[in-house]
């Protein structure tokens, strides 16, 4: 519900413009729903005043879709000495979940030039839509790989009609059926693991004849089937023809490597057994861009978890070549 | 060669000598001793060439090293004359070394003379022991601070010494690495007697020649690998000279 409690405390003493609302809070309001949010003002300075609408770095720049300023001409309004009135504001409600916007106003006295910037807090939340059996998906070694389903209902339990916009970033594959999403890891995740990701995906429904798009998190946390060591191919700045090889150990747990997944075009592979661990020598075969930072990856005998191997490095000089 | 021209030189003389000059003299060393070691790596280690490595490292006045490479000779061969002829050569060195040694610390006590230390530094450097030479040139600089400067320049060029030879084994290693990849299998060999010269004994040349060896798994033999990992020991016991 609109909530506009009339404060009697202004921003600061000696203000240009004294506002007498500088926060609002609206909880629990529909998606997408418009709200007109006024504050009174009163010019208590000792000249007139300038005003303009200040909307920087406001994320609610899209959400605030305007602000009136009576009497103004173009964006910019003068307030006479001693007049009082109020701003009225056109706030556009998000789709889903909390938001906590603000938008400025910057006051300038037109005889001191003394400058003054208010901003106006607009909090809140969209009233719950629907449910979720989860509240987020997580991967990893201990909920295992297969495919998680999440059930999202209307509030009275009735499956919703969901559309999946974005997968970000796109290691997950999201299938959406009548009530409910299909989670399922694709190669994506399966070459990253052994580093932490997360992400959401962003989905749409329609709830009160409005398309409400709204967010789901996830959490991919798989172990690499092989550590690596050192945890990266680092070339480092590369001068000399000898700086144009690195080798990294790989000790893997329950799988061996059987062949080269991928490469950057500037690279090659070769690998050999060492007793309890593998040897990966990753070459430069041309001349890579100044600055590369690359993935290699190598199949194992587990189709689903091929190991990556980071390929870092600066050519600073390049054989034949003068300095970079 | 290298320990009898040092002892006999004046430290301060040795302090003065490029350490670039001496890796570079090193690393033409390892070369000498690379072709005497690469038929090994496809054929195994062989009485001559066990006697040949011995004898340059005896020539090389790393008398631990030779040492080493006798008594392999002597295994294969228990009735080797000249693998004997070899460790009795050692065995005198040693013996002259150690004494030397102890007539320096003797000395030092005695006559409360700074080179004295600085000697018994070189000597224990060029055994192999850096941070036994290095620890002595510590306590003479307490010992002796108003001739502090001779055991500091001498630190510094057993420091420098270290991390040039640090440098050209991380040069060899890679060029090892890309002639490995490039599958130049005798250039590979070549590279890997030169790490063994300059850094035998050392885990990190080990470590390479057992990469090199993973990489060309049917030709580099395996006995010959085994008898190079075995000059580990040497590093990981401790200093053998006499105090």
């Amino acid at each position: 519900m609109l909530s506009i409690p009339w404060l009697s405390v202004f921003l600061f003493n000696g203000a240009l413009i004294k506002l007498e609302q500088s926060q609002f809070t609206l909880e629990g309001i529909k998606p997408a729903s418009a709200h007109i949010l006024s504050t009174a003002y009163e010019n208590t300075a000792d000249e007139d005043v300038s005003v303009r609408l200040v909307v920087d770095t406001c994320p609610c720049s899209t959400k605030l879709n305007k602000v009136e300023i009576p009497k103004a001409i173009g964006s910019e309004l003068t307030i006479r000495k001693g007049d009082r009135d109020s701003f009225l504001m056109e706030f556009r409600a998000p789709l889903a979940g909390a938001f906590d916007d603000y938008v400025s106003l910057k006051f300038v006295g037109l005889t001191s030039g003394r400058e003054e910037i208010v901003r106006i807090a607009i909090t809140g939340r969209i009233i719950q839509t629907h449910k979720a059996s989860l509240n987020e998906v997580v991967f990893n070694d201990e909920s295992g790989t297969e495919p998680i389903a999440v059930a999202i209902t209307d509030l009275n339990d009735q499956p919703l009609d969901i559309r999946i916009n974005v997968v970000d970033p796109p290691i997950l594959d999201v299938v959406a059926k009548p009530g409910e999403m299909v989670f399922s890891l694709n190669e994506h995740a399966f070459a990253q693991a052994g580093r932490p990701l997360s992400g959401t995906v962003e989905y749409t429904y329609l709830y009160d004849k409005v398309m409400v798009m709204d967010s789901f998190p996830f959490q991919v946390n798989l172990s690499s089937p092989c550590d690596v060591e050192p945890g990266l191919a680092l070339f480092g700045r590369i001068e000399e023809d000898y700086d144009q090889i690195q080798r990294v150990f790989l000790h893997c747990k329950d799988v061996d490597l059987v062949g080269v997944l991928h490469q950057p075009d500037y690279v090659a592979t070769k690998f050999a057994r060492m007793r309890d661990k593998y040897v990966v020598m990753i070459r430069l075969t041309k001349k890579p861009p100044h600055r590369f930072s690359d993935d290699v990856l190598l199949a194992t005998t587990n189709p689903e978890r091929p190991v990556r191997i980071k390929v870092t490095g600066q050519v600073m000089k390049w054989a034949g070549e003068g300095n970079q | 060669m290298r320990i009898i021209l040092i002892v006999n030189l004046s430290f301060t003389l040795l302090a003065q000598l490029s350490p670039s000059l001496m890796n570079q003299e090193r690393d033409e060393e390892g070369l000498a001793l690379a072709r005497v070691m690469k038929p090994m790596f496809v054929e195994g280690p062989s009485i001559e060439g066990l006697l040949a490595i011995g004898d340059f490292f005896l020539g090389d006045d790393r008398p631990h090293q030779a040492r080493y490479f006798y008594e392999q000779a002597l295994e294969m061969d228990p009735k080797s004359k000249e693998a004997r002829k070899g460790i009795a050569s050692v065995d005198d060195k040693l013996r002259d070394l150690r004494e030397k040694y102890i007539n320096y610390s003797k000395s030092a006590t005695e006559k409360n003379d700074v080179n004295d230390l600085c000697s018994m530094a070189a000597i224990a450097f060029h055994q192999g022991y850096p941070q036994k030479a290095i620890e002595i040139l510590d306590n003479a600089m307490i010992r002796f601070p108003q001739t502090a400067y001779e055991p500091s320049g001498l630190k510094t060029t057993f420091v420098h010494g270290v991390y040039l030879e640090d440098q050209t084994l991380t040069r060899l290693e890679k060029e090892l690495h890309l002639a490995t990849f490039d599958g130049k299998f005798e250039e590979a060999s070549i590279l890997a007697g030169r790490m063994i010269s300059i850094g035998l004994g050392k885990s990190r040349t080990i470590a390479a020649i057992r990469e090199f060896q993973a990489m060309f798994p049917e030709k580099v033999n395996e006995k010959w690998v085994g008898v190079l990992s075995g000059m580990s020991r040497f590093f990981d016991s401790p200093m053998k000279i006499e105090e």
